[in-house]
């Protein structure tokens, strides 16, 4: 495989992460525009445990995980009589808010291969894990393609549970769900806080990838992207965000002789997708029918 | 016993209900009437958690529960189904009994003797209204409610579906529930004897109810 296959392909991979974090909270019925912040999060936590700490991978991840599911939780919390519209706002509000505290934060190491640590607008430079530990590029796509091959397989499995079924009704009616004696709070709470962590892991792995990060990297584009591959992709099952990450990514880049014409190109084609299918390519309905075709085929 | 007891609830300043006192006894049937704007609604989410009165006080079995929410009114048993029926338009109507294979199981009887047996693999937009009102019924008796409420259960239904409705009342709701069917029209309460209490400006007509 060409380095510019695997490359894109890895890219895809990671950025399938802040898609399925925009994803996870579209299912409890909110929208967000700051999972950028919580893929930030565990790329900076990521860094500093593998360049600063010397940490394991596993560890690594594990720390990015947490500390950026922790700090969704966090928003969770702060958001809990918020939603639609406020909800967007603030979700956005704090992720600008923790992006540009990372401005602030300095913490620089002198070693033999140079500067280490967050070091402010110059962001976090020298993030030798993939060089250390000798992982071509091959490997670390695989490594980034099994993780999220391990997510999706989770997604799947617990999309007939009780628990994400009920996520969804919250999701689409909380009066119903209320009256059938589900608390709306558990489900967004939860919901938030898993979608922080799983923006943080893919983070982690980019800092890894990338072996240079700083703030600017986790603008509102990054989680509007995110955002946009899930509504594409559809809300009806875990593979609609990574089918947008692939029609979308894919696109871009079959047509970057377009240079700076690309973003046009993706503006219409999210306009062109959702007029006609407005519910994502996959949607929840869309499920449903599969569902019962085959549930009337066994019975047949 | 759910006791409402002194219920104030204003809407924009405008008083919508007016020190309210009732309570509902386990194993009674219980028509709210009155015209429209008189309130019944309203009494009705309160007594479900679904809005919290100004003044006055909730009490189930003696427990004070005015600012519990509904979900955990819910839970104590205390259910309802809503006006205008409220379904999911992209889950088959199975999906949104909210409950799982064994239940169903064993409650087929109920599911087919309410002719909605053959409606569970639909999508809500292809049954027809009765129907989609029995489910919304079924879905709380399924959980084994102690304190049922519907809320217009008659709107949008032509006479013959009424009679079968008030029949399927009569036969699948428990004799230990309390059932409040709040209505305008009286046919229904008529036909599943209820006791018909009738709300006007905000106070029950005939002073405080007792059932």
């Amino acid at each position: 495989m060409s380095l510019y296959l695997v490359t894109i392909l890895t890219n895809m991979t990671l950025i399938s992460f802040i898609a399925i974090s925009a994803y996870l909270i579209l299912i409890v019925g909110e929208v967000s525009f700051g999972q950028q912040a919580f893929f930030g999060i565990g790329a900076y936590v990521t860094a500093t445990s593998t360049a600063l700490l010397g940490l394991d991978l596993v560890i690594a991840l594990f720390f990015a995980f947490i500390v950026s599911a922790s700090f969704a939780l966090v928003l969770s919390f702060l958001t809990v009589r918020l939603s639609g519209l406020y909800f967007a706002v603030a979700s956005l509000c704090f992720a600008e808010l923790l992006r540009l505290s990372l401005y602030k934060v300095e913490y620089t190491v002198e070693t033999n291969s140079g500067t280490i640590g967050p070091n402010g607008p110059e962001g976090f430079q020298n993030i030798r894990w993939i060089f250390e530990n000798n992982i071509s590029p091959e490997n670390f796509l695989i490594i980034a393609l099994s993780s999220l091959l391990a997510l999706i397989l989770f997604l799947i499995f617990m999309e007939s549970s009780k628990l994400f079924k009920n996520a969804r009704l919250v999701g689409k009616d909380q009066i119903v769900a209320q009256s059938i004696g589900i608390k709306p709070f558990v489900y967004r709470v939860s919901f938030i806080t898993l979608a922080g962590g799983v923006a943080g892991f893919g983070g982690g792995l980019f800092a890894l990838f990338n072996t240079y990060i700083e703030p600017s990297m986790f603008g509102i584009m990054l989680g509007v992207h995110g955002l946009a591959y899930s509504i594409i992709g559809g809300l009806g099952y875990p593979l609609g965000p990574l089918l947008g990450v692939f029609i979308d990514i894919g696109l871009l880049e079959s047509v970057r002789f377009l240079s700076e014409y690309r973003m046009i190109l993706f503006g219409g084609l999210v306009a062109a997708i959702l007029i006609i299918f407005p519910e994502g390519i996959i949607s929840p309905r869309l499920v449903s029918r599969i569902k019962r075709n085959l549930v009337k085929k066994t019975n047949a | 016993m759910l006791e409402l007891k002194g219920l104030k609830k204003l809407f924009d300043g405008i008083s919508v209900l007016n020190g309210v006192n009732i309570s509902f006894q386990q194993g009674t049937k219980i028509g709210l009437s009155g015209g429209n704007g008189t309130g019944k609604s309203t009494l009705l989410n309160i007594a479900t958690g679904f809005l919290t009165p100004e003044e006055g006080a909730i009490i189930l079995n003696g427990d004070n529960i005015t600012h519990f929410e509904a979900w955990k009114l819910s839970r104590l048993g205390v259910k309802r189904t809503f006006q205008k029926v409220r379904f999911n338009e992209a889950l088959i109507l199975k999906e949104q009994l909210y409950t799982n294979n064994e239940i169903i199981k064993k409650n087929r009887d109920m599911l087919e003797g309410a002719g909605i047996i053959d409606y569970l693999y639909s999508f809500p937009n292809e049954v027809p209204l009765p129907i989609l009102r029995k489910i919304e019924i079924i879905r709380a008796l399924l959980d084994r409610p102690k304190y049922l409420f519907l809320d217009e259960p008659s709107a949008g239904m032509a006479a013959t579906d009424l009679h079968n409705f008030g029949e399927f009342l009569k036969e699948y709701i428990d004799a230990d529930i309390c059932l409040v069917v709040v209505e305008h029209r009286l046919e229904l309460m008529k036909k599943i004897d209820a006791n018909i209490c009738e709300l006007r400006d905000g106070k029950f007509v005939s002073g405080n109810i007792i059932v």
